[in-house]
């Protein structure tokens, strides 16, 4: 609900920046850069709650042969917590690079703090990880998209 | 020895065999990604700075400018749907087929068929959503059409085929999905290719470019249901309906009513496709902001919504409306200080109405669903998005894409037969795999490497092409059974006694037309390049 929630804003204010890009007034770097980083953090946020909730599409042609079963589950476990230390390892130092540097906006008049958007990745890894267990262990239903 | 092994292929091969497995699609290809280029890297065989590369990647995914508009349409669709918007306008088309004066409906006809296709038409052009737009079509035009003396088969081949219009109309999330792809792609060829300023390709190139196809498309589909309703009526001829409560319904129409329960539910889709595709196709907007402008118009729609507790207050929404879009042209012609004041009075207006259009939704209880459902399809496309871009990179890594280059060298008919290797390969692939999978997962793969091949007359092939030819394949293959995916769709809303055989029966025409659009583009390009070259570059 939050992340849907965070979804809506970054959608309302894009439509802020083109409303007033529109109107007599100009629309503020920082309010665009607001509405895209709002985005990712929510995407990062939300991917492992998905995975939790195991919402994730499997494949619909091959229901049957996909099943509940508990190999299922457990290639789905290993393979995402995989995925997911690997990713951290590799995203730490990308992270730290950027607190190191503070790195802000690139355009002139952006958002600082770049760094807190960009540790969203770490997020983004611990979700996929815990998601994976927490999906594992209450079993996946299968959702057709 | 390691050095010797294929683990291109040891990686796609595994990557499938998850697939197939059931494990969710995003876990298949990270995992498997990650697991294989880690071990290639421990033998030595696969550069591990490159797995350093992930987190830039999917840092650029998550705040890349093109991907934004894909939440945005999807809530803008989700939003259409759960207000009941979208069942409005079928049901002003529906109502209005239905309500023709006594002796007009003939067993068999074709005029509520063809209406079906209009507002299929409409819908993809509105929502974009293929699940959605073939369960609402199917839940609210199958009875009425069987019941007007339709066959059932047709009746459900015209809902099937109508639904996945979507898929190439825009603003189809699939092309939001595919232009980023190719985008991708035209830019990695390029560089190869030693480009070091390359050109484009965007979303609005393939909105540009899907438009005149699926029009085509639906056009191919009118043709056809008039044909054979013609040959029905010849064939029932004896058995026209003479229908009073038809008659009636028609006499008690007022001008009121058939201004807000016919005109308006129908004007509003409308409007709303002209400022989203209008904005696009005419450089005002980029398609995320025109994705925002949508997702504020559908709100205003909610809140202008006829019903029958709160007319007043849509009367009130109309004349705000008018009054504010007044104020805006004025400000824009006459910016001064009075102008900055209309401004704000019309911001206000427009500010009031999307309060309004939420708070509906929330006194509907459906605000939370369409906020939860929007974040978790989102979340679930990023996901996918994420680990195909981190699969295709660990498959460019191992040297699969100069793999891909020497099998399509030696393939015979050259670029053509490259392309029609893959084009079959796509259409075999969607039997059983969605729209996402082939978008993030094959056609980075081949993308580059059929973009670098020569036409016919040496020119590069159009990516625009490639993608409108790769859209409309997929449609094709999300129809044809026994794994279409707008089947399953259908199947969970179709009445007790349609069986199977009765669906495969129903699409197979349409299938049919669509193979014939795809030929169409194939043989004819500027069928999907000539909008967008003289929109954007003429």
């Amino acid at each position: 609900m939050a992340c849907g929630l965070g979804v809506f804003l970054a959608g309302a204010i894009q439509f802020a920046t083109v409303f007033l890009r529109a109107g007599p007034l100009t629309a503020p770097v920082w309010l665009t850069e607001l509405a895209t980083n709002l985005h990712a953090i929510m995407i990062f946020f939300a991917v492992g709650i998905t995975l939790a909730a195991t919402r994730h599409v499997r494949l619909s042609g091959f229901k049957k042969a996909g099943g509940n079963g508990i190999g299922v589950r457990f290639f789905t476990v290993v393979l995402a917590v995989a995925f997911a230390i690997t990713l951290a390892l590799v995203a730490l130092p990308y992270v730290l690079a950027s607190w190191q540097t503070g790195e802000g906006s690139r355009e002139i008049g952006g958002l600082s703090g770049l760094y807190w958007v960009k540790s969203g990745l770490l997020l983004l890894a611990f979700g996929i990880g815990a998601g994976a267990v927490v999906s594992g262990c209450r079993g996946p239903k299968h959702r057709v998209s | 020895m390691a050095a010797y092994l294929p683990f291109d292929l040891i990686l796609v091969v595994l990557a499938f065999a998850a697939l197939l497995s059931g494990v969710p699609v995003a876990v298949a290809l990270g995992g498997t990604s990650v697991m294989v280029g880690v071990l290639g890297s421990l033998l030595g065989v696969f550069d591990p700075v490159l797995l350093f590369a992930i987190p830039a990647r999917l840092f650029g995914v998550a705040t890349g400018n093109l991907l934004t508009a894909v939440p945005l349409f999807v809530l803008m669709g989700l939003v259409l749907e759960k207000s009941g918007l979208v069942s409005d306008m079928i049901k002003a088309v529906t109502g209005a087929v239905d309500a023709q004066p006594s002796g007009s409906r003939q067993t068999g006809g074709s005029r509520l068929p063809i209406a079906v296709v209009g507002v299929g038409l409409l819908l993809a052009a509105s929502t974009g959503i293929v699940g959605a737009s073939v369960v609402m079509l199917g839940l609210l035009t199958l009875k009425p059409m069987i019941d007007q003396g339709v066959p059932p088969h047709r009746a459900a081949g015209v809902v099937a085929a109508t639904g996945t219009m979507g898929q190439i109309v825009p603003p189809s999330i699939v092309l939001i999905v595919l232009g980023d792809q190719l985008s991708n792609a035209y830019r990695t060829m390029q560089l190869d290719a030693g480009v070091f300023a390359p050109d484009t390709v965007s979303v609005s190139d393939l909105f540009a470019g899907g438009l005149v196809p699926g029009v085509l498309l639906a056009a191919c589909y009118i043709v056809h249901l008039a044909w054979v309703g013609r040959r029905d009526r010849f064939a029932f001829l004896a058995d026209v309906v003479e229908d009073d409560t038809s008659e009636l319904t028609v006499i008690k129409q007022t001008v009121k009513e058939t201004f807000w329960y016919r005109i308006v539910p129908l004007a509003a889709p409308l409007a709303l496709i002209v400022s989203v595709l209008g904005s696009i196709l005419m450089g005002l907007a980029t398609p995320t902001e025109a994705a925002s402008v949508g997702l504020i118009a559908t709100l205003v729609l909610v809140a202008l919504r006829r019903e029958a507790s709160n007319r007043r207050a849509s009367k009130l929404g109309l004349l705000v409306v008018a009054v504010a879009s007044a104020a805006f042209s004025i400000t824009l012609n006459a910016p001064s200080v009075l102008a900055i004041g209309l401004f704000a009075c019309s911001s206000g207006a427009l500010l009031a109405l999307v309060f309004l259009g939420v708070q509906r939704l929330v006194r509907d209880q459906q605000f939370a669903t369409v906020l939860i459902e929007a974040a978790h399809l989102t979340a679930m496309i990023f996901f996918i998005v994420f680990a195909a871009s981190v699969f295709a990179l660990v498959f460019r890594g191992f040297g699969g894409d100069e793999r891909l280059t020497a099998l399509f060298e030696i393939l015979p008919g050259g670029t053509y037969g490259a392309l029609f290797f893959v084009m079959v390969a796509i259409f075999l692939l969607g039997f059983f795999l969605e729209f996402l999978e082939i978008c993030t997962l094959i056609v980075p793969l081949v993308a580059p490497v059929l973009l670098a091949l020569p036409m016919g007359d040496g020119s590069p092939m159009n990516p625009v092409w490639l993608g409108i030819l790769i859209a409309l394949n997929l449609q094709t293959s999300f129809l044809t059974p026994p794994f279409g995916v707008s089947l399953f769709y259908l199947r969970s809303v179709a009445p007790a006694g349609m069986n199977d055989w009765t669906l495969y029966r129903g699409v197979a025409p349409f299938i049919a037309l669509q193979l014939f659009v795809l030929v169409a583009v194939f043989f004819v390009p500027p069928l999907a390049t000539a909008l967008p070259n003289w929109l954007f570059q003429g």
